[in-house]
Order: structure tokens, then C-alpha cells, then sequence
């Protein structure tokens, strides 16, 4: 009985410390020690006429007569924020949110837009020979339309940026 | 004070601390409780939860440079082929199946520990798998940690196929058959997986409460980032009630302070039990409402309050109604009869309300008569007897029909009873078993006329 309540008490001592760890470390947030982790979600503040903005990749196959379509994060393999970062970046200086001064470089924005393009040449099936980056967005605290407009933002030759070389 | 005194006090202080953990932690608590939590937990996991093959196979045939593999699939597939391993798709195949027959035998409660034990291993590496690709999500975390508690606690104690043969491994060994008690289902080791589950829960909401906190301060309850996120999963997801939700700032304010209050104040759910029930509702109210506007699934968490059932069950007893006091049905049985003990455990298992009653007619036989004096001792030893509340006399097949409609575990069976033919075939067979069952002649301590 001894035994058995010790060893009880361990694992009860053990699992809580972890996850006691898990609350202060910030290596835990990252889930590299998942299932203990932290649950930092939704936990940035944001403000009044802080800007939303949402984007999406549209692509024109290359075959006359396809509708274009829209190329979501799955159709690429990446995963789904790492989609919207990407997409972001690809905006930079055009795209209407608070950027940070890195993405208004267009340096930055043309090295994503290369990466993209290279990402569509291995990751789709068939060719498309024009991409459009589409965004659309919304300010905190003004009224929303039933459903906001998309602004086309940026259309290129997703061909020519891979013969173009693609480090960034 | 001196510090002979001082420390005396101090050391009676930590006694005194340690004794209130081993009540909170090893108080006795009800086995049957901790097998219901085990069957809806494993249930959840196996029916709503379960990874998708087609998923794991997928990132199986990933490019090999995402592959970084968390330490705890390394882990569990150290005894499968060596550390980091990356599993390959049959491995997965294997590991995937293994964990709905697991699964299966855990919930059943046959062979319930390993069950446990392999499904707790089968889920966590497939879902650690799932997150070695440079992607992780939150749901999953206190789902694995429950498996694996109840995999090292006594669930398949109760409610289980193994306790049941348990108990008619025991009844044939003493030729003795005992009907439950109550104290029967008390364990001291029945409370420490839930305790710990619990305390589990209030640190997760103790993280997301701090974190709101410290990354916002009073920031957070502006109500505007509340609608941020409204707004950011709304248009994201296409939710239209989180984008009509992100414009009502003043309500967005309110549920911000709820939000962060239920999460840094969930341990009273623990330490005040008779608050309980608001908090899981408002969990409850909480997950669902971040599915419905924001399209983050915690379903888990609301299969998961079940750890919570000692204190929800509580209040509910206040409620239940009074069951009207009835005679019990009495059981008449050949306690020399290995096969007759073991189906009086079966009845006794399935007799959840308590409405029966069991004679044996070697060790009870004036009960017997008093009860049915039209029975006599050979006829007794032949068939089983029921006697119902208003002194109707049941025997052999007849008698198990009439139990098939008394106890509700039965209840499957009543379509067999009830079937074409079943009248005119159900007594031949019940004679035929009847009359080849083996029989002991004497007890050790009492030998009765044969």
C-alpha cells in the first residue's frame, strides 16, 4: 500500500511539475514538449483602428479555357499560418495592414513572391502562368460590409520568378 | 515562541498538510465513477476524437525535411526502431489499428489495463507524429495525459468484462456467491487519476488566463480584441455570427471578463464543489462558443469534465426521485452449482437499482420456503426459482425472461426471449443445460443431503 500510494504520489508530483514548467517556460509555448504545454492562444491585445487583413492566392492555369482558382495553403503543403505569413509577406508594401518595417521592404516582398512562385511550380500539378494575390480588409470599430470587397493586389508570371532564381 | 516549539509547530503544520493531500488525493472514491469516466473518456476518444489515417499517411509521405520529430514520438518509438526515428506508413497502418482494438477491449473493459495502456501509446504517437511536421495544436494535450492516468489507475475495475470474471473467478473458487455492497466499490485509488485530471484542467486555464494577462494587462478586456479575433476567424472561416459578434464591442468586453475570470478562478470548481456545475456549464458554454465563432475545436475538454463526476453527481441525487420502496425480486439458486453462482454474478452485475434478492437453497432453504412453499428441494435444485414482489413463482427459462425485463442492463436480451418460438425452444434448452451442469455434493463447512 505504501509502495503503490508512493509511486502514486510521484507520478502526481511529476505530471504537475511539468506542466507547472510548461506554464513558465516560453520553450513550452512552442508545443516542442507537447502534452505539456502552455495556452497562450488569442492572448494579444488589439486595439480601435487596428487593421484586419485577409488575403488569398488566385492562379490562371496556363491551359486556355480553366477557370482560375483559388490556391489554398493544403494545395501548396504549407501549413495554414505559415500560408498566411506567407501571403502577407508577398504583399508587403502594398497591403493596406500596419506592417513592421521589414515587410515594407520590397525586397522582402519580391523574395516571397519568388518563393511562392517556386512553391506552385513543385507543389500544383499544372502549370499556371498567372498568380494573383488578392486582400481584403477590415478596420476595428468601423462598421463591416455584408461582405467585404477583395482588392486585387498583385499579379505576376509565377513562371518567369522560378526562372528568375529563388534564394531569398 | 522557542524554537523547540517553533519547529514542533512547523512540523505539525506539514503533517498536518500532507494528511489534507492524502485525503484530496487517496480518500476513498467510488471504482464505479472512475469506470463510467473511463468508458465516456476512451469512448470520446475512439468515436469523435480518433486520428485520421489519412492524415498521419499523408505527412508520412512528406517532404523528409519537415520531419522534426517532438520528443514525445521519439519516445514512444524508441522501442520501435531507434531515436527519431520517422515512422513509415505501414508502421502507422499497425499503430493505428492497434489503437481501435484497444480502444475497443478498454471501453468493453476486457484485458482492460493493457487495452489502456496500448491505446494511450497508439494516440499519443499518432498524434505526436501529426505534430513532428513543425505544426502543433492544443486540443489533444489533456486528452493523451487522461489516457494515460487512466491506463495506471483501477478503471477497468468496475463496469468492466475483467471485473465481472473477476468476481466469478472468486464466487466458483469459495463456491460462495455474495452480492455487491456498497463498500465493495469504494478504492482508495480510484481518486488520485480524476484529482490530478482536474488540477490538469485548472492549470491549462490558469496558462491561457495569465497569458491574456501578460501579453495584454487590462488591454485585453478593451472589448476590441475580443473583436479582433471575432473578426480575424470570422472572415477567415466564413462564420457569420463571429462577424456579426465582432461588431458588439460592449458585449465582446463582457465576455473577455468572464473568459479570463473562469480561467483564473476554475480551481473552486475543485475546491468548492458545490460550484461545479456553473463552471462546467460555462465551460462547456465557452468551448462551444470558440467552435461556433471561431472555429477552434476543444471538444475534448468537454468530454474530459467527466474527471468532475463525484461533484456533479453530488447535487443530482437531491433531485433524483425517491424510488418508490418495492419488494425485491428474490432469486432462488443452487449455491453447490458452480455454473449457478456464476450466473448469479451476472445478475448481480446487471442489477444496477438493486432489486434483487438472492437465496441460496442450500445455506437459505427456510428463507426459500417461507418465500414459495410450493417449491421443494429437488425442484429448487433442478431450475432456477424467481419470485416476484406479488408472490408469482418463475422458474427455469421463464425465470431468466422475467429478470430480462427487470433489470434494464438485460434489455438487449428481451428480443431473444420474445421471439417466434422462443416459448418452445427456450425450456428444452435450459433443461438440457441444466441437467448436464456439474454439481458440487458438500461445502466445507456444511454438507447437505444431496
Amino acid at each position: 500500500m505504501f509502495i503503490r500510494k508512493l509511486v502514486a504520489s510521484l507520478i502526481i508530483a511529476g505530471v504537475l511539475s511539468f506542466q507547472l514548467v510548461a506554464l513558465a517556460s516560453a520553450k513550452f509555448s512552442t508545443g516542442w514538449y507537447w502534452p505539456f504545454m502552455a495556452y497562450p492562444m488569442y492572448s494579444m491585445p488589439h486595439y480601435r483602428g487596428e487593421v484586419f487583413v485577409q488575403h488569398r492566392i488566385v492562379g490562371v492555369p496556363c491551359a486556355g479555357g480553366e477557370q482560375p482558382r483559388e490556391i489554398g495553403h493544403a494545395d501548396l503543403g504549407l501549413k495554414r499560418f505559415a500560408y498566411y505569413d506567407q501571403l502577407r509577406r508577398v504583399a508587403g508594401p502594398q497591403s493596406a495592414a500596419r506592417q513592421d518595417p521589414s515587410q515594407l521592404d520590397g525586397e522582402v516582398s519580391a523574395a516571397a513572391r519568388r518563393e511562392l512562385s517556386l512553391l506552385m511550380s513543385h507543389q500544383l500539378a499544372e502549370p499556371y502562368c498567372r498568380a494573383q494575390l488578392w486582400e481584403r480588409s477590415a478596420a476595428l470599430g468601423e462598421p463591416l460590409p455584408a461582405d467585404p470587397p477583395w482588392k486585387l493586389l498583385l499579379e505576376w508570371n509565377p513562371a518567369a520568378h522560378v526562372g528568375a532564381g529563388s534564394s531569398t | 515562541m522557542e524554537p523547540r516549539c517553533a519547529r514542533r509547530s512547523g512540523l505539525e503544520h506539514v503533517r498536518s498538510l500532507l494528511r489534507g493531500l492524502d485525503r484530496h488525493f487517496f480518500a476513498p472514491a467510488s471504482l464505479t465513477e472512475l469506470a463510467i469516466v473511463r468508458i465516456i473518456v476512451v469512448g470520446s476518444q475512439l468515436l469523435f476524437f480518433f486520428p485520421s489515417l489519412e492524415v498521419q499517411l499523408r505527412l508520412a509521405a512528406a517532404d523528409a525535411t519537415t520531419f522534426e520529430p517532438i520528443p514525445a514520438l521519439k519516445i514512444m518509438l524508441l522501442p520501435l526502431g531507434g531515436w527519431g526515428i520517422r515512422p513509415d506508413p505501414t508502421l502507422l497502418h499497425a499503430i493505428w489499428l492497434a489503437a481501435i482494438v484497444a480502444g475497443v477491449s478498454a471501453v468493453v473493459g476486457l484485458y482492460t489495463r493493457p487495452g489502456l495502456l496500448v491505446f494511450a501509446a497508439a494516440n499519443t504517437t499518432l498524434v505526436a507524429h501529426k505534430y513532428s511536421y513543425q505544426d502543433y495544436h492544443h486540443p489533444e494535450g489533456l486528452m493523451m495525459l487522461a489516457l494515460w492516468l487512466l491506463a495506471l489507475s483501477p478503471a477497468g475495475a468496475a463496469l468492466s468484462v475483467d471485473s465481472l470474471r473477476e468476481r466469478i473467478r472468486g464466487s466458483v473458487r469459495f463456491m460462495q456467491f455474495r452480492s455487491r455492497t456498497g463498500a465493495d466499490d469504494l478504492s482508495p485509488w480510484a481518486r488520485w487519476p480524476l484529482r490530478l485530471m482536474q488540477w490538469l484542467f485548472v492549470l491549462a486555464y490558469l496558462s491561457a488566463g495569465l497569458s491574456k494577462l501578460s501579453n495584454g494587462g487590462l488591454d485585453w478586456f478593451n472589448g476590441y480584441t475580443m473583436s479582433y479575433y471575432f473578426l480575424q476567424d470570422g472572415l477567415r472561416n466564413d462564420i457569420p455570427l463571429a462577424l456579426y459578434l465582432h461588431e458588439q464591442v460592449a458585449l465582446a468586453t463582457m465576455m473577455s471578463i468572464v473568459t479570463v475570470l473562469f480561467e483564473l478562478t476554475f480551481a473552486l470548481a475543485i475546491l468548492v464543489p458545490v460550484l461545479v456545475w456553473p463552471y462546467v456549464l460555462t465551460g462547456t458554454l465557452l468551448h462551444a462558443g470558440i467552435f461556433f465563432t471561431l472555429g477552434a475545436p476543444f471538444f475534448q475538454f468537454i468530454a474530459l469534465y467527466t474527471v468532475f463526476i463525484e461533484s456533479l453527481r453530488r447535487p443530482l441525487a437531491r433531485f433524483r426521485r425517491e424510488p418508490v420502496v418495492t419488494e425485491p425480486w428474490t432469486v432462488i439458486y443452487d449455491g453447490l452449482c458452480p455454473l449457478c453462482i456464476r450466473s448469479m454474478v451476472v445478475l448481480d452485475a446487471f442489477d444496477l437499482r438493486r432489486r434483487l434478492r438472492f437465496v441460496d437453497l442450500e445455506r437459505e432453504w427456510p428463507a426459500a420456503t417461507a418465500l414459495a412453499p410450493q417449491i421443494t428441494p429437488a425442484e429448487a435444485r433442478h431450475a432456477m426459482h424467481v419470485v416476484g414482489p406479488n408472490g408469482t413463482v418463475y422458474r427455469g427459462y421463464f425465470a431468466f425472461r422475467e429478470l430480462a425485463r427487470v433489470l434494464p442492463g438485460m434489455w438487449p436480451l428481451l428480443p431473444l426471449f420474445h421471439a417466434p418460438f422462443a416459448d418452445s425452444l427456450g425450456p428444452g434448452i435450459y433443461s438440457l443445460v441444466a441437467e448436464n451442469r456439474g454439481r458440487a455434493v458438500c461445502r466445507a463447512e456444511t454438507c447437505s443431503t444431496a
